[in-house]
């Protein structure tokens, strides 16, 4: 795949592609299989890695804030 | 009440409100954190860390910075001593991931399966590449920060921060893209098999 290519489709996934490269590559990619392929994978791979995620502990805010409370005490 | 006027009270006096901010980051520097280190332990204690450090250097805040940028600063840094602290030690799998999904997956239909590997594999990638590239891309599309956001918490150029994103994007995609082709042809496989059964209902 061209260089100029693959830098449109990652623009595109960074969402900063202007209107005039989004017509360019939705053209592109309607004529080129493997670029097609190329920019789903990476579409895919950007959007599974943000599912990657934790819940809150219960209690976290309380905590902080006790910490900052008992760091605060002067040390006898 | 918007985050300045909030660090603006705390700063005089109103350490009570300070809660608000944890209540409304705690979920953002966790991610963050786990993200950076794959392990939640890790992630828990840094993040506490982070908001502590905030806390005990909100007389220093400069009002004209943003605190969510700040605090990412704080978060970040004390990700990055702490995994340098680790390096010597094992690296952190996956597990942590698996045991954060709920239920049994052996119990569980065979797509939610693939589903769930496939996130193990992420997290696996994710760790395999270089921090630097790593914290690019986990702040700009993890955490959906805007690239000027992830210069000024990173303090390089945007330009740079860019290149370092489009860098990860292609590591990851080399890493996994066997793992996603696995899946998709076996979606595709299901999908077609599904089809099949349809027709012979009909048949």
């Amino acid at each position: 795949m061209k260089k100029d290519d693959k830098k449109l489709i990652h623009k595109a996934l960074d969402g900063e592609a202007s209107q005039s490269e989004t017509k360019k590559l939705q053209e592109k990619l309607q004529s080129d299989g493997r670029m097609r392929s190329e920019f789903e994978l990476l579409k895919k791979v950007v959007k599974d890695t943000t599912r990657i995620k934790i819940d809150v502990p219960q209690n976290f805010t309380q905590k902080v804030l006790s910490e900052t409370t008992r760091r605060q005490k002067p040390k006898a | 009440m918007d985050d300045s006027t909030i660090v603006g009270k705390c700063q005089d006096g109103h350490a009570e409100l300070y809660g608000q901010l944890v209540d409304k980051y705690s979920a953002r520097i966790i991610n963050l954190g786990y993200a950076m280190m794959g392990n939640r332990h890790d992630a828990e204690d840094v993040a506490q860390e982070a908001f502590v450090r905030a806390y005990k250097s909100l007389a220093k805040f400069q009002k004209k910075a943003k605190f969510s940028s700040w605090l990412y600063q704080i978060a970040l840094n004390l990700c990055k001593d702490h995994l340098k602290a680790k390096s010597r030690h094992a690296k952190p799998t996956d597990e942590e991931v698996l045991a954060n999904i709920d239920g049994n997956p052996k119990q569980q239909a065979p797509r939610v399966i693939i589903q769930e590997e496939l996130s193990g594999k992420m997290r696996e990638a994710i760790n395999k590449l270089p921090v630097l590239y790593r914290e690019s891309f986990v702040l700009r599309h993890l955490q959906g920060l805007e690239y000027e956001d992830v210069a000024v918490i990173t303090a390089v150029p945007a330009d740079t921060v860019r290149v370092r994103a489009y860098r990860a994007r292609e590591m990851l995609r080399e890493n996994l893209a066997p793992n996603v082709d696995t899946f998709w042809r076996e979606k595709a496989a299901k999908e077609k098999g599904k089809g099949k059964a349809a027709r012979k209902d009909q048949d």
